[in-house]
């Protein structure tokens, strides 16, 4: 029992997918430009990474070894086509806005990553632990990205049809930031203060 | 001896390797067929009411329209080639009828080109013209053919055919000072027209 917390916790710091392992970085920088979209594409990942994790820890003791990653690959894909076709289906404004990023959780090396590392060598509690905490891990570094740019972007947050916060009238927010150069910013400073909080924790 | 052992394994390999996958796969694919079947009518519904109302002002050519607009893509292709003006072709479908089709172009106008749609009903008549994006033209001039002072002026081509000819000054009057970009409407209108006859009669 300990074991499976200390599997889903390590997920969220010590071993966060984006701040520490640094894997998935791509898809996380590029939809962190509105808390919706950050919410959105976190639970899809959520939902792909803990789903594959569970089927291929079921599967892995009849898996040859040398067709591991075409087998992983097929169970992957299919969970984010189920993905792909619900959000097209029921939440199309927000499948418009996250458009290829979401097929593209396929190659996102955080769920592949996990499968091979993880999933694949170990019971099946254990691995839907792994799953959701490194799936909560990325969800929770792309909202707060997704708060900051967005509120410092476009001076406001609008999620869900409904208008959170207004500081337009305060500051004229740089667009820079809900761009590409945003994302690097906001991703090196979190960065910068996880690694400046663990070093005075250390001390 | 040895190497006829080896054989025989590798072909075991093999053959467990590919039994493997094709159940993987197999699974895989009733899943997804599953979530197809059940995702699928729900985006067609979708689709089909985006497409309705981005398109909403093609309605007005049509009082009363109750029914769906569907995109003829392929038949636009075709056109195409003829007529490179031609940006959209919709066909209003009541009850599984063709009630009529709508055709977006544009055509050359004083300053630039000149935006309209044209309602053809079932027999080939104009059922009604709306023009769609006057920018080019010279405010309050040429712009007329797009207001309200404009209404009689677009009401002249209800009823006409492909066989009228529609020249300004002659089958269709102008607006007073605005002959170019009547013109560029009356050839727009001419456009469609030919373009019904050609492509979309009878289908």
């Amino acid at each position: 029992m300990i074991q499976i917390w200390e599997d889903f916790k390590s997920g969220l710091i010590l071993e966060n997918p984006l701040l520490r392992l640094m894997i998935g970085l791509c898809s996380a920088l590029a939809v962190s430009t509105r808390v919706e979209n950050a919410l959105f594409m976190g639970f899809s990942v959520i939902f792909v990474l803990t789903c594959s994790n569970v089927i291929i820890s079921l599967i892995r003791r009849i898996v040859p070894e040398k067709a591991r990653i075409p087998i992983f690959i097929v169970v992957i894909a299919s969970f984010v086509t189920i993905v792909d076709l619900t959000l097209k289906a029921y939440f199309p404004p927000v499948y418009e806005q996250l458009g290829v990023w979401i097929p593209l959780i396929v190659v996102n090396c955080i769920i592949l990553g996990r499968a091979e590392a993880f999933a694949s060598k170990h019971p099946v509690l254990r691995s839907m632990a792994d799953g959701l905490g490194k799936g909560l891990g990325y969800t929770s570094v792309l909202f707060i990205m997704g708060t900051i740019r967005e509120l410092s972007g476009t001076g406001e947050i609008v999620a869900f049809g409904a208008k959170l916060f207004y500081l337009k009238p305060y500051f004229e927010p740089p667009k820079i930031m809900v761009m590409f150069p945003g994302a690097f910013f906001t991703f090196g400073l979190l960065m910068g203060l996880l690694n400046w909080i663990q070093r005075r924790e250390g001390r | 001896m040895e190497r006829e052992r080896d054989v025989k394994k590798l072909l075991c390999d093999m053959t467990r390797l590919g039994i493997t996958l094709m159940i993987v796969c197999a699974v895989a694919a009733t899943g997804l067929a599953a979530t197809y079947a059940v995702t699928w009518p729900v985006i067609q519904e979708q689709q089909r009411r985006k497409v309705l109302e981005e398109n909403k002002e093609l309605l007005k050519l049509f009082p009363g329209f109750q029914g769906d607009l569907t995109e003829k893509k392929e038949l636009l292709e075709e056109a195409r080639k003829e007529f490179g003006d031609l940006e959209s072709i919709f066909e209003l479908m009541s009850a599984g009828k063709r009630v009529g089709v709508a055709i977006k172009l544009a055509s050359r106008g004083y300053g630039g080109p000149i935006k309209i749609a044209v309602g053809i009903d079932t027999e080939g008549k104009v059922a009604g013209v709306l023009v769609l994006d006057v920018s080019g033209e010279t405010a309050g001039v040429g712009s007329k053919v797009a207001e309200a002072e404009g209404a009689p002026f677009r009401e002249q081509f209800k009823g006409k055919t492909a066989a009228d000819a529609l020249r300004v000054g002659k089958d269709v009057d102008a607006i007073s000072g605005a002959t170019i970009s009547s013109r560029g409407v009356a050839s727009g209108v001419k456009n469609a027209l030919v373009v019904y006859e050609s492509y979309l009669k009878g289908g």
